[in-house]
């Protein structure tokens, strides 16, 4: 009888402090949920996914000085390519994040060649909005799109993984945080 | 200090007097153990060593990783070590205690899990009071009751200064204080090991208390220099917007009065138009390029050909500049965003025929830029909602904008007086020491602001450091002390004795 006195007295705390909590605002269990849950963002992505485990399609673009890039001076590299466009502001939160990574001296960042290849936009445009980010990330110009036509680029930003030889091993539509870049760019130097 | 500073104080006093508590019990509970030989009251002892090492870890607000787990896994052994030598003892009858410290965590589950296991542990405690009909259990029940109860308050979380945590810090500290009542009821009857607990106790009390005091004088003098940075960082800010402005009405003026482009607009020659604002965009570097006709419909942005065909004739650039009149001022526009835009009049033989509208929108990029050369978090507010930032969501892959500023003592700093604020303030729910400036457009009139930040988790990481190095000294002098002390306690007790 005592023990469910006692019982009886948790339980009525136990509910004392769930109406405590709720009267005092928002919190409505996100330890329980998980910090981010309530923040959680859909990201809607339409991947095409047709050169999966294929060859990536090579290229030759120019620069942000006119230089030509071309896809052979990364082969026995791994690379990330990342389509983007000044437009469109989740591009450019890609862009700020890769520049962050660049930045931050991490190990991985300097066996993985990155290229962000800007898509269908006039060079000046584009060269505008990276002098006023002070962005430091390598960048090419596919003004007509001839490039991102054949990546099947259908949504941006949109991400490619190529492996050493090649092959493209990854590809991921919407923004890649840091953390996800870090571990994609691990990934991409072990295979 | 701000509240968050004196809330993270705090919260290191209460550790660091649960720790002091935790490790009298386990004395205690050793001291029961050399006389029964007996090894659940040896866990119980352990136990409560785990615990008060978790309560030192905790208070110190540790924000790594690994430490935290560390620490977290200590906990939940203590906790355990105690529930186990509750249920391994049939009777209890020497003074060896239990007790239960607080913690604290990130994660609700383990919260919750910490709350099941203090409950349990207040039942077990209630359970030995009935069975050995002994009072002096029921402050030691009590305060693993409390302890249940600021465990359940954690599983909200929220941050440092929200209603839940400073709750449960208030519950967690009243367990201390009953768990202290508890551990009083036998140490006043033990003269030498009482003058060795409450030696080390009142040291350590005396240290808390000095660290904390050097920890706020430190703060203080790290805040200040903070502000008076931040001062600086927003007044070089004021003067890169005026340099903007300056920039982006020069180069709009040298634009309006290129032949070429008069020639163009005079023939509507709309190829040469295109090609010669975007030479215009790429040699004057600036981030957004209109022309417009004299009515305001847009003929060209080089920054966006696709769109044209708008009207600009709202805008203030535009009409002043039908005026024929160049200004620079910052305003909202419907493709550019808030902006500083600066407009000059085409001019051909004296009739205005178009306008050059040009600048540099106030946007993500901006405040990119800038976060480089400061180092700062930046953020740039239209009227009081942010429509451009550096800061992520926790996420990592969501800016932060869109937010309205709730601090009304900025709103009437900056909007309404068009005066710099300097301070504490909360910013996306998180605590920052931020200056704002005010944006004024060309007729001095408020319409935004911009702001330079930074975390006060910077400050007060500072001052756990400085925590942290002080207690370490304090903890290595008392372990030389410790040995004089005892010796000293024991010819108290002998002589006492005789």
């Amino acid at each position: 009888m005592k023990n469910f006195k006692f019982l009886l007295i948790v339980l009525i705390i136990i509910f004392l402090v769930f109406i405590a909590a709720q009267i005092s605002g928002k919190y409505v269990l996100p330890g329980l949920l998980g910090k981010n849950a309530v923040d959680t963002v859909i990201i809607s992505t339409s991947t095409d996914e047709t050169l999966l485990n294929k060859k990536a399609p090579s290229f030759d673009l120019p620069d942000i000085n006119g230089n030509s890039v071309s896809f052979s001076k990364f082969l026995n590299t791994p690379t990330v390519l990342i389509f983007w466009s000044t437009w469109d502001q989740r591009s450019i939160d890609q862009i700020k994040i890769l520049d962050d990574y660049l930045a931050s001296g991490n190990r991985n960042a300097s066996l993985v060649s990155f290229l962000a290849i800007d898509s269908q936009e006039d060079p000046s445009v584009m060269k505008s909005l990276i002098r006023r980010g002070g962005y430091n990330v390598p960048f090419a110009l596919d003004t007509y799109g001839d490039v991102s036509g054949r990546y099947n680029i259908k949504s941006l930003p949109t991400i490619y993984f190529i492996d050493r030889g090649g092959i493209v091993r990854e590809i991921y539509t919407g923004v890649l945080s840091q953390s996800m870049l870090v571990n994609k760019a691990e990934q991409i130097i072990k295979q | 200090m701000s509240f968050y500073f004196l809330i993270n104080n705090l919260s290191f006093a209460f550790g660091m007097i649960g720790a002091i508590i935790l490790v009298v019990a386990a004395w205690l509970s050793y001291d029961a153990y050399k006389l029964q030989k007996s090894s659940p009251i040896l866990m119980r002892s352990v136990g409560l060593i785990l615990f008060a090492v978790w309560e030192v870890i905790n208070s110190q607000s540790a924000r790594n990783d690994i430490l935290s787990y560390f620490g977290f896994t200590i906990f939940i052994i203590g906790l355990l070590l105690i529930i186990v030598s509750f249920l391994k003892t049939k009777q209890l009858s020497v003074n060896a205690i239990v007790v239960i410290p607080a913690f604290s965590l990130w994660a609700g589950h383990l919260y919750l899990l910490s709350a099941v296991l203090f409950a349990a542990i207040s039942y077990l405690s209630l359970r030995q009071w009935k069975r050995e009909y002994n009072r002096t259990w029921i402050p030691f029940s009590v305060a693993f009751l409390l302890f249940t109860v600021s465990s359940l308050f954690n599983v909200w979380g929220g941050n440092e200064t929200s209603f839940p945590y400073l709750l449960s810090h208030l519950v967690e500290l009243s367990g201390f204080i009953s768990l202290g009542i508890w551990v009083w009821q036998y140490m006043r009857l033990r003269i030498s090991e009482s003058f060795v607990i409450i030696s080390v106790g009142v040291t350590f009390l005396l240290a808390t208390i000095i660290t904390l005091a050097f920890s706020t004088i430190l703060m203080n003098r790290v805040s200040i220099d903070t502000s008076n940075n931040l001062t600086t960082d927003v007044k070089v800010l004021s003067l890169s917007i005026d340099s903007l402005k300056a920039e982006a009405l020069a180069k709009t003026e040298l634009i309006s009065e290129d032949q070429g482009l008069v020639d163009a607009l005079s023939k509507n020659d709309m190829t040469s138009l295109d090609q010669s604002l975007a030479r215009f965009l790429d040699i004057y570097n600036l981030g957004f390029l209109t022309v417009t006709d004299d009515q305001g419909t847009v003929i060209v942005r080089a920054h966006a050909l696709s769109r044209r065909g708008d009207s600009l004739s709202g805008e203030r650039a535009f009409e002043e500049a039908t005026l024929k009149n160049s200004i620079a001022t910052i305003e909202d526009s419907s493709v550019e965003g808030f902006s500083i835009r600066a407009g000059s009049p085409i001019l051909s033989k004296n009739k205005l025929i178009g306008v050059v509208i040009a600048g540099f929108p106030l946007d993500n990029a901006f405040a990119d830029r800038l976060k480089k050369l400061t180092g700062l978090e930046m953020l740039v507010y239209k009227q009081d909602t942010s429509v451009a930032s550096t800061l992520f969501d926790t996420d990592g892959t969501t800016r932060l904008v869109g937010e309205s500023l709730l601090d009304q003592n900025i709103k009437n700093s900056v909007l309404m007086n068009d005066t710099t604020f300097t301070g504490s303030t909360y910013i996306y729910q998180k605590p920052f020491y931020a200056s704002f400036l005010p944006l004024t457009n060309n007729d001095q009139k408020v319409v935004g602001m911009i702001s330079v930040a930074k975390p006060e988790q910077d400050i007060v990481d500072i001052a756990n450091a400085t925590n942290q190095l002080t207690l370490i000294t304090v903890i290595l002098i008392m372990l030389i002390l410790l040995a004089p002390i005892y010796m000293i306690s024991k010819r108290i007790g002998g002589k006492s004795q005789q």
